[in-house]
């Protein structure tokens, strides 16, 4: 029969584990990816969010990103976009006709992903 | 009261150390997002718009703000913060109910992952936690005007807080009944005092509720089991086999404090599910973190059962 402390000792050190675990699980990173946003940010670039409103969770980070947005009927005028996609999102490719993706960072959530003009 | 200090520092110290290191997660942001709103009429418009929510966690965090800087730490802080005093209700809690080594169920309950996580999060349910400990610390300690008014302050944190002093009334109907209007006036006027906000929240929680929907009973067993103390299965079976053989301990002492406990782990578990199908929420684990206390004071009461000394006898109204 296993002592009441003993189990006591297991249940502190299997939280003790949990605790720990925290800190190494892959998480969401919000400001890497507005960081990222951030840096592509240049003349001739759209930045675009999706969803759109998800914008929000990214001017925590930066404020001035939101003047980089374009919405899709002037994406004509740009030869760059990137797209910051939640991770929450179930569907999480936008149909670009006219753009090819270059790339995806190594971001994994939320994603963060480059396109060119054709 | 020294291993006590001792062991909130190190606590404090492991905190305020680990606070930064973790990225912001979705429901942080959307915290951030309503603090740092331009104006005070702007951010009790937004707090609604989250199912549930309520202001007083989203005030202290802009307090946080205006004091340090929007920040990763500055979010968090007011999580430590409310867990450190979480902790240190537990202490007075475990000594009011008369155990003798109180320290165990303050370490059990700072290093539980559940409690861990939200101590270290940008949200209010740290906060919500300590004021449910102290409402039931000053409950009994018939304390009635703090009672009424960490209540108040628990239901403007988190309205599922309510679910302890439900719990505390419960008891006492059941095991005193002549020392149930005070509390019950206390209660009342609490939920009194929160019905503005309720009836200004509610109709945009309603529109506000993710779409999840319902969880089904079966998943909703499963999902108690597996996340009630963020240990996973094993954890949740531990600690109710600690917690079970705690109150049996109590119960041979006395069973009025065994029934107090058992009653404060037992009846939110409905009342969550109730609350729940009313506001038609998803279940989520973070929902029954008010039974934490009871839980690890039980198992706490657990590993004393060997020992060869008798328990105190908890003083006042508990010794019905």
């Amino acid at each position: 029969m296993l002592k009441t402390t003993t189990l006591f000792a297991l249940l502190l050190v299997l939280s003790l584990y949990e605790d720990a675990r925290l800190f190494t699980r892959p998480r969401e990173n919000w400001r890497a990816a507005a960081a990222e946003m951030t840096r592509q940010a240049k003349p001739g670039t759209c930045l675009m969010f999706l969803p759109a409103d998800s914008l929000n969770l990214y001017l925590v980070f930066d404020k001035t990103l939101s003047a980089h947005v374009c919405d899709a009927g002037s994406l004509q005028h740009f030869s760059r976009i990137v797209l910051a996609t939640s991770p929450y999102l179930t569907a999480s490719k936008m149909a670009l006709p006219s753009f090819r993706e270059v790339r995806s960072t190594g971001l994994r959530a939320p994603t963060v992903t480059i396109y060119q003009k054709k | 009261m020294r291993p006590l200090f001792l062991t909130l520092a190190v606590y404090a110290l492991c905190l305020l150390l680990l606070l930064p290191h973790l990225s912001l997660w979705l429901d942080e942001l959307l915290n951030i997002i309503g603090s740092t709103k331009p104006t005070l009429s702007s951010l009790i418009k937004y707090v609604p718009q989250n199912s549930g929510a309520a202001p007083l966690g989203y005030l202290v965090q802009r307090l946080s703000f205006q004091l340090i800087g929007v920040s990763e730490f500055s979010a968090r802080l007011p999580s430590v913060v409310s867990s450190l005093a979480a902790a240190a209700g537990m202490f007075a809690l475990a000594q009011r109910l008369g155990m003798r080594r109180p320290l165990a169920a303050v370490v059990l309950f700072c290093v539980l992952p559940m409690q861990w996580r939200y101590a270290l999060e940008g949200r209010p349910y740290a906060m919500a936690l300590a004021l449910s400990i102290w409402a039931t610390f000053f409950f009994l300690q018939q304390r009635m005007l703090l009672y009424a008014l960490a209540i108040t302050a628990g239901l403007y944190t988190n309205p599922y807080s309510f679910f302890l002093p439900a719990a505390h009334l419960l008891w006492l109907l059941r095991n005193a009944p002549r020392r149930l209007p005070h509390p019950l006036l206390a209660a009342s006027t609490a939920a009194l005092l929160f019905l503005p906000w309720y009836l200004y929240a509610r109709h945009t929680w309603a529109t506000s509720v993710p779409a999840q929907g319902q969880t089904a009973p079966l998943k909703a067993v499963e999902l108690i089991a597996r996340e009630l103390v963020g240990a996973g299965y094993i954890g949740t079976a531990l600690v109710l086999l600690l917690a079970h053989i705690g109150w049996k301990r109590c119960h041979a002492e006395d069973p009025a404090r065994a029934s107090f406990l058992a009653a404060c782990l037992l009846v939110p578990f409905p009342l969550v599910l109730a609350g729940d199908a009313f506001f038609h929420y998803f279940l989520a684990a973070r929902q029954f973190l008010f039974v934490l206390p009871p839980l690890c004071l039980l198992a706490a009461f657990g590993i004393h059962a060997q020992d060869n000394h008798p328990l105190r006898t908890a003083p006042g109204p508990l010794a019905l």
